[in-house]
């Protein structure tokens, strides 16, 4: 009975992230709370393996929980990815309620299908924007043949053609030898990943397009989480949930100093106007295609936070 | 790195059992024979094919047509894991895998008959073990789809299963060929009670803890080693016992973690680079360069061995692989040296030396492996690696200068302007490549993973076109030694990175942080023992073996302690070329022996003055980091 149930925890953040710092208080409060009995190991830095490979650990049970975005989740849930839409969420206070609410409640049901127990809140990962070497980006018409650096997100690859732009699949791990050598003319991350990566030293301009929104979700293996004591799946979820709401609030806190840093340090940011974007992948049809790809039901959910898109 | 060169080594036994095999040819392995011939290795061959041409053709449409394709980058990455598994069935049919033979060559015949056929049984129960997992591995993926093209991921995981059940196949047709009917039943024994034993005792292992890290990965792994086991199985198999014994994690990590080590896009420049290697020697693009400068240093003292190293530094440029470079450069030099006086053993001493100085020489394997396991921008690594080999050649230079000061030249002609300048014309296509290649990652014309494929067409092009010299029947067995290589040097890749799961997973790799992050001396402390350490792990693991497993580990403590990750890089990759090179255990030290074929008992002692430079430039590294990163 006095076993200490040893947990382990992976994630693609730095260990000096939030994402991963946050998480760690969160294993000691969850070793207090149990008197010892838990030893949650957080492993970051993608250490136990890259995202889509940790989530196979989750669900073979080699490891036991994990935060990824929900793009990565994608290939096994289609409907996980919805949040990933082009811009859909206007501002964060859109964000929180479609996250902490039904649009939430809806992706982590259906990751409950396939054995994933997702808990409530989720990480912030932040906007994406686009960085160049050469222009910065104002308006569509800026992205006509613009070879970018996008992961391997068919949502993105997609929302990227439709813009006009030449979508580039690249790893993240070649991405600044890529921008070095203008393999690539820009790629698009959020702020924090921009200023860890220092791509700004082979790039000129920030471009706040906040084309989409990135979150991770923390999830485990649900029979695992399930086969738990009860206070110990109670302190998990508690401490889990403090941990992602103080997240939140460091995410924004740093996107100010990084765009603070980053200025300084000589890269020219600019805000464009999001409703011309909005209208050609519109016309394009890319909201049409989505909403086919995702299913009526999850595309309601996700209007009736943002308004209508198509 | 030896690569397939390991084999010609493997001298006393193997050339018994060779003779054996040559003699009666035995009817179950020739009949495989035939059926893999088939089955995997052609289907080998046209991979390599077409990965060329998707990654080419993909470097093509972004460049030149600015349309980049997205799905070729998953395309060659999942062919790429059909390849890799492949080649280690051929791998393990020729003997091709790395392995020490270090202590077991020196057994008796009779012994070392024994020893090989325990050896075989450690193999076959790996195999056997991992067929399991690598089916549930299967099950798990059929119904997720991969990101870009939508297909299921079960064509990735199908490679790891078809590559297990295939290599026991071949495991266990080679163990009852080459082992009497007794030594095979006996050695079989014996390892089925050791594991009898361990599978007995694992409740108790259960409750060691990290003593079993002692067990399995220090006396398991090294016996392991030391009785010739190929090396990325007895990783593979000190690890699945590791974690099946002394812990609950489920065995379906072991084929997942093998996937993903396997599968990292950049290694992939691996396969294309040795291609490029057996196409240069054999469209005469090498042997152009060489002759001419023979003719253009020829006549001075020592001149013969200053065209070696040159010649080792620039091919090395080109080809990613040292057996590569050195089987293109040596042939056609060493005749005319131990002509003019030079003795064996210091010729062996040169070769070993330069191929040790040319590892971090761009496109080294060792190079882009380095990047693809650690995230080290590996153009950073291409451009910071050619001033590290430049200081290791100036070092051996003056010991060529020392060595032949006395050489007798009078006899020697001195070729005219007029000749120096047809060969000049001749040879520039050649030295023309290395500047192509580089220029073409510089100029951001294609990724360090595609600019194999344009060394690769350049090649061809030019051994038709200027050449002449283009065999097609020599091109499948190119094609299929491609194939074979590569699978051996993934195949450590992949059983490495479930070895360093492990090892992370079980708290021993925040053990070493803090072990490492301790040592006295600061920066330059931790730089002189990781030196050490390399030396030691790249003369008894071999290169690929000791940065896929350490590096993840170690590159995070370089950056926390400060020191520069590419000068980082430069230090451990020279290190481990210097224990690579040098005798008694060095791998590419018996290498060199046999591709200057000259007996290692006469090398040995001959070849402490080049060792000797390459230590002192090591140093030099160590305390310069401006040689690492003053072109970054
Ligand atoms: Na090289
Ligand atoms: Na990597």
């Amino acid at each position: 009975q006095n076993a200490t149930i040893k947990l382990r925890y992976g994630t693609a953040f730095p260990a000096d992230h939030p994402g991963t710092l946050r998480i760690t208080q969160a294993a000691e409060a969850i070793r207090r709370d149990t008197g010892g009995k838990v030893d949650l190991q957080v492993y970051p830095n993608s250490q136990l393996g890259s995202e889509p490979d940790m989530v196979s650990q989750v669900l073979a049970g080699a490891i036991d929980f994990m935060s990824t975005a929900s793009t990565n989740l994608q290939t096994r849930v289609p409907a996980a990815s919805i949040n990933g839409v082009a811009f859909a969420f206007k501002d964060y206070t859109t964000v929180w309620a479609a996250m902490d609410g039904g649009l939430g409640a809806y992706v982590r049901d259906a990751l409950g299908k396939v054995n994933l127990h997702v808990f409530e809140k989720c990480l912030d990962n932040g906007y994406r924007n686009i960085t160049s070497a050469t222009r910065p980006v104002n308006t569509p018409a800026d992205l006509k043949g613009f070879k970018i650096r996008v992961p391997a997100i068919p949502l993105w690859v997609s929302m990227f053609r439709m813009l006009g732009a030449a979508p580039t699949v690249i790893p993240f791990a070649d991405l600044y030898s890529a921008l070095q050598t203008r393999v690539v003319d820009g790629q698009e991350t959020p702020l924090s990943l921009i200023r860890s990566g220092k791509l700004y030293e082979v790039q000129k301009f920030c471009s706040m397009t906040a084309h989409t929104w990135d979150g991770h979700f923390i999830f485990g293996n649900a029979r695992k989480f399930q086969a738990l004591p009860r206070e110990v799946q109670a302190s998990l979820t508690t401490r889990f949930a403090t941990a992602a709401l103080k997240q939140r609030e460091d995410i924004a806190r740093l996107d100010v100093e990084a765009q603070a840093e980053m200025t300084r340090l000589g890269i020219a940011f600019n805000r464009p106007d999001p409703a011309p974007f909005r209208k050609l992948l519109r016309d394009a049809g890319f909201y049409a295609e989505w909403r086919r790809k995702f299913g009526d039901e999850a595309w309601e959910m996700l209007e009736k936070y943002t308004g209508p898109l198509v | 790195m030896i690569e397939h060169a390991a084999e010609p080594l493997a001298s006393p036994a193997h050339a018994a059992r060779t003779a054996r095999t040559a003699g009666t040819p035995p009817p179950a392995s020739a009949r495989w024979g035939r059926i893999l011939a088939c089955l995997v290795e052609l289907p080998a061959a046209l991979i390599v094919v077409a990965e060329t041409l998707i990654l080419g053709g993909g470097a093509f449409a972004r460049y030149a047509l600015h349309a980049p394709l997205p799905w070729t980058e998953e395309l060659a990455g999942i062919l790429f894991l059909w390849l890799a598994m492949l080649g280690a069935i051929i791998a393990l049919q020729r003997s091709a895998h790395m392995q020490l033979t270090t202590f077991i060559s020196r057994l008796t015949p009779q012994r070392r008959a024994w020893v090989d056929a325990c050896g075989m049984w450690m193999v076959v129960a790996f195999l056997l073990l991992l067929v399991q997992p690598a089916w549930q591995h299967l099950v798990e993926h059929v119904e997720v789809l991969t990101p870009t093209l939508e297909v299921s991921e079960a064509w990735r995981a199908a490679a790891v299963l078809t590559g297990t059940v295939l290599m026991l196949v071949t495991a266990l047709i080679r163990l009852f060929e080459r082992a009497s009917r007794t030594q095979a039943a006996l050695s079989g024994v014996l390892v089925g009670l050791g594991a009898g034993a361990l599978w007995l005792l694992s409740t108790g292992l259960m409750e060691l803890g990290n003593a079993n890290l002692v067990i399995f990965f220090l006396l398991m792994l090294v016996g392991c080693v030391a009785i010739g086991v190929p090396i990325a199985f007895a990783f593979g198999l000190s690890t699945l016992c590791y974690l099946a014994l002394s812990t609950a994690t489920p065995l379906s990590i072991i084929p997942n973690r093998m996937q993903e080590g396997m599968s990292h896009l950049v290694l992939l420049a691996v396969p294309l680079f040795i291609f490029l290697g057996g196409l240069i020697e054999m469209t005469g693009l090498a042997r152009a360069m060489i002759q001419f400068l023979a003719a253009l240093l020829g006549h001075l003292r020592g001149g013969l061995q200053y065209v070696l190293l040159g010649a080792m530094y620039i091919v090395s440029g080109i080809s990613g692989s040292k057996a590569a470079d050195m089987a293109a450069v040596a042939p056609a030099l060493f005749p005319e040296m131990k002509q003019r006086g030079a003795k064996d053993g210091e010729l062996i001493g040169l070769l070993s030396a330069s191929g040790a100085m040319s590892e971090t020489i761009p496109p080294s394997i060792v190079l882009i492996t380095v990047g693809s396991v650690t995230g080290v921008s590996i153009t950073s690594l291409f451009i910071g690696g050619l001033m590290p080999a430049l200081v290791g050649l100036a070092m051996m230079a003056l010991v060529v200068w020392w060595q032949t000061r006395k050489e007798d030249m009078r006899d020697v002609p001195r070729p005219s302007g007029r000749a120096l300048l047809k060969l000049l014309v001749v040879a520039l296509p050649a030295l023309a490549l290395p500047v192509i290649i580089r220029t073409a990652v510089v100029e951001g014309v294609a990724t360090a993973t595609e600019v194999s494929t344009i060394g690769i067409f350049y090649a061809l092009l030019a051994g038709v076109l200027m050449y002449r010299q283009f065999d097609l029947r020599r091109i499948y067995p190119i094609l299929v030694d491609t194939a074979v290589l590569s699978g051996a040097i993934l195949l450590i890749v992949g059983c490495a990175t479930t070895m360093a799961w492990a090892l992370t997973q079980s708290g021993f790799a925040q053990d070493l942080v803090s072990i490492m992050s301790a040592v006295p001396g600061g920066k330059t402390g931790f730089l002189l023992v990781s030196a050490l350490a390399f030396v030691i792990l790249g003369s008894l693991l071999e290169g690929i073996p000791a940065i896929v497993l350490f590096g993840p580990l170690l590159f995070p403590i370089a950056r926390m302690v400060g020191v520069h990750e590419v000068h980082y890089a430069m230090v451990v990759i020279f290190a481990m070329g210097l224990g690579l090179f040098a005798p008694p255990f060095g791998v590419g030290f018996y290498a060199a022996c046999a591709i200057g074929r000259v007996s290692p008992d006469v090398a040995m002692p001959r070849v402490w003055p080049h060792m000797a430079a390459l230590f002192v430039a090591l140093v030099l590294l160590t305390l310069v980091p401006w040689f690492s990163i003053g072109f970054l």
